[in-house]
């Protein structure tokens, strides 16, 4: 469900009841973020904190079915509660997640694809901040990034890394039907094609195995494609 | 209007947050919260008229906003009072305006130092930036001093700056 979609449905008064409702709690997350040593913060941060706190909602919004009976029944700052919690479990269930992404990692030197799974996504669970910053991408932001073959950018913070987990271990599995010789010579040819060390390519390994197949047997799948696959 | 409200549709629109915070408090009720503490700091000989606490509630929503800053809970200007209110150096005759400089120096010195210094140590600082100066806030705003201690609050944090600060007092107090 949609921001303007859940919130339409509110009438002139219960939008004043919600919006006064979540600045009131946003007071008590200004006195939380600041520790108890100081009554006043920076807008811009206070906007971050209430982005944060509004992206909480729209997440427990979205995976809660009785959604719309909600928003005119639970109090602003319960629904941001309930957020907040629904934020923290995808934490958990994406750590989850990356482990099972490790454990059926592609064998590649590509160093875009090693360094987004054993460094930058990582960083992203070490800083990430539900909090006082669930909307943010923490340490991956500005981080070198796999590009993904579905790469969707559109949500950020924790939507974004389960999005992001799943797509790279549904391409894991496409891949682990390719042998690691053959993934190899497709990225050193590509490389060489390009006049570039095939390592230090910034490209989608599916991507290429697939452009490989379309090569060989235009139409359908070939011989030649199904020789880099592994025999069973 | 920032960004976030136009985009995050109706449900907040219209509705900045320095409006919601800073402006949610009447000035009428802030006025009589400081006309309160008469009765604290009648014991120093200080007191703000009705007018003055007024100007004052008003120097505080202002210095806010010129700092882009929104205050929640109790705010600093009463700790400012009951701080100041214990000068050496303080005299009726300059205590409004001086309380009108030092709140407009806390919210700026706030920004300055990036929030690594809580409202207390902060006014704490002026506090004894006042009493070195001998009641002058000014000089003191002015100063390589506090120059000195911005910069280290930025790079090193602030156990050491107030080490600092009181190094600075004894070398002061040395030179007299």
């Amino acid at each position: 469900m949609s921001d303007s979609l859940a919130f339409s449905s509110l009438t002139a008064s219960e939008k004043g009841k919600l919006r006064s409702e979540l600045l009131w709690e946003l007071s008590r997350m200004i006195q939380r973020y600041n520790g108890g040593t100081g009554d006043s913060i920076q807008v811009e941060k206070a906007e971050a904190i209430l982005e944060s706190m509004l992206y909480c909602v729209r997440v427990y919004l979205e995976n809660t079915p009785s959604a719309e009976k909600e928003l005119h029944t639970v109090p602003g700052e319960e629904l941001f509660r309930r957020g907040l919690g629904k934020v923290e479990n995808m934490v958990t269930e994406a750590e989850i997640l990356y482990r099972e992404v490790v454990n059926t990692r592609i064998p590649t030197d590509l160093i875009s694809y090693n360094i987004t799974l054993d460094e930058a996504i990582p960083g992203f669970f070490k800083t990430y901040n539900p909090q006082f910053a669930a909307h943010e991408n923490g340490a991956l932001t500005g981080s070198l990034e796999y590009p993904l073959l579905r790469n969707g950018r559109s949500r950020g913070g924790i939507l974004y890394i389960e999005e992001y987990l799943e797509e790279m271990q549904k391409e894991n599995e496409f891949c682990s039907r390719y042998k690691k010789n053959y993934i190899r010579a497709v990225l050193l040819l590509h490389g060489k094609k390009h006049g570039l060390d095939y390592r230090e390519m910034v490209v989608n390994i599916p991507e290429l195995l697939l452009e490989q197949e379309r090569k060989k047997a235009p139409g359908t799948k070939s011989a030649g494609a199904r020789q880099g696959e592994k025999e069973n | 209007m920032s960004r976030l409200f136009q985009q995050k549709g109706e449900i907040f629109l219209n509705h900045a947050l320095s409006v919601f915070f800073n402006s949610g408090y009447p000035v009428a009720a802030e006025k009589d919260d400081l006309v309160r503490l008469n009765s604290e700091t009648g014991e120093f000989g200080l007191s703000l008229s009705g007018a003055q606490a007024v100007d004052l509630a008003q120097t505080h929503r202002l210095a806010l906003s010129a700092s882009g800053r929104i205050e929640v809970g109790t705010g600093a200007v009463e700790k400012i009072i009951l701080k100041f209110s214990r000068s050496h150096y303080l005299w009726q005759q300059d205590y409004a305006k001086t309380l009108n400089e030092a709140v407009e120096a806390f919210y700026e010195l706030k920004n300055e130092t990036e929030d690594r210094i809580s409202d207390s140590d902060l006014i704490g600082i002026l506090f004894k930036g006042f009493e070195q100066y001998k009641g002058a806030l000014e000089p003191f705003l002015q100063s390589r001093e506090l120059d000195r201690l911005l910069r280290e609050l930025r790079f090193d944090g602030y156990a050491d700056s107030e080490s600092d600060l009181t190094d600075i007092e004894e070398e002061e107090d040395e030179n007299e």
